[in-house]
């Protein structure tokens, strides 16, 4: 059972793993003891500064230089962006799903491709909203990072090609890991990595309506589910440091004042 | 300052445990988790218990001493004692008013 103290940091295992190596083995493991420990390690993975002194939780108020505050501005209107987009996103549902009817009788199907451009305009806006978080994740964000790589990419490619249903998962599963590894790193709240997480399955769902795999709820309940999706990724792009946190140009008398706030 | 023990969060049941138990005499993990089970009935969970201790040792309320056998006891500290009077004055006010509400509807 000691394999499972591996999950925990270095720092963590190096001030308290002889401890717990002798714990264990004075005291065998039950299965809801090896839970806990996976969930002590997650914890431990959360919150380094509890043995490290070096990370130390942000405050949100640390010094930044001038290239990180342009970079979360930029990432802010790139959030605006998806925000938008999740408007997008309602119109090319309501546009799909308003189409013509081609056909007759049991062949008769509408025809959504009216809303094809729209949807691709949303996908393209929601992939502005994920290159505005890896402006703003940190280098240490790995999983988070790729995933919003993945997602870049695979999203308007889905959005022109829906019938290539693995650039769809990609998508989605991109989204998750931004989610998730955005709260791994602690760069993410648990709350928001939550509402990006619902607003995955309700794309999951949405699509499952879609392609007539479920009925279980209404095709408009799980694309309203869907549409946060847009505004979790925008809306947690919103915030930005005050200008008063930049740090002054090293070797020009250039004041941080001088920047002009959103 | 004594910000009591709900900024722990999960942790604030185990931490209160853990300075109760501790306030008796220092002990390790081992001891400290024995004795937690038999003040609750329930066991504690090893990661648990070491979340809980780093958060205290953290915060100064605890504090650990040299290893005896790879064994290292923790002690309370003045400040982990104050807290843990604190809470547990608070929660005695809490419990003689929940009785005194529940005599008062029987």
């Amino acid at each position: 059972m000691s394999r499972l103290l591996r999950l925990y940091p270095r720092a963590w295992r190096a001030r308290y793993g002889e401890e717990l190596e002798d714990l264990l083995a004075a005291r065998p493991l039950r299965f809801s003891g090896a839970v806990d420990l996976v969930r002590g390690a997650l914890d431990a993975h959360r919150h380094p500064e509890l043995v490290d002194p070096g990370a130390a939780p942000t405050t949100g108020h640390e010094p930044i230089t001038r290239q990180r505050y342009e970079d979360l501005q930029l990432a802010r209107r790139l959030g605006n962006g998806s925000l938008l987009g999740a408007a997008l996103w309602i119109i090319a549902w309501v546009v799909a799903t308003n189409g013509p009817v081609v056909g007759t009788g049991d062949d008769a199907y509408v025809d959504g491709m009216a809303a094809m451009p729209i949807f691709l305009a949303a996908m393209v806006l929601l992939s502005a909203g994920l290159c505005g978080h890896l402006l703003r994740l940190p280098a240490t964000a790995r999983i988070a990072r790729f995933g919003a790589a993945v997602a870049i990419l695979s999203g308007p490619v889905w959005a022109m090609a829906p019938w290539i249903m693995v650039t769809g998962v990609l998508t989605i599963l991109g989204v998750a890991a931004v989610a998730i590894g955005g709260w791994w790193s602690s760069s993410w709240s648990g709350l928001a990595a939550a509402a990006l997480l619902a607003t995955v399955a309700g794309t999951v769902g949405a699509l499952a309506v879609a392609l007539g795999l479920s009925q279980e709820f209404p095709m408009v309940a799980m694309v309203l589910l869907a549409t946060p999706m847009w505004l979790v990724v925008g809306g947690t792009l919103q915030g930005v440091p005050d200008p008063s946190d930049v740090e002054p140009d090293r070797g020009t008398d250039a004041p941080a004042s001088g920047i002009a706030p959103a | 300052m004594n910000r009591g023990l709900t900024e722990f969060g999960r942790f604030a049941e185990p931490t209160m445990y853990i300075l109760v138990s501790l306030s008796e005499a220092p002990k390790h993990g081992y001891a400290i988790m024995s004795d937690v089970e038999a003040i609750t009935g329930e066991p504690l969970g090893p990661g648990t218990l070491y979340g809980a201790l780093a958060r205290l040792e953290k915060r100064g309320l605890i504090e650990a001493l040299e290893p005896v056998d790879r064994r290292r006891p923790y002690r309370i500290t003045g400040l982990g004692a104050t807290t843990l009077r604190t809470q547990l004055e608070g929660l005695a006010g809490f419990t003689q008013l929940g009785l005194r509400r529940l005599g008062r509807a029987g």
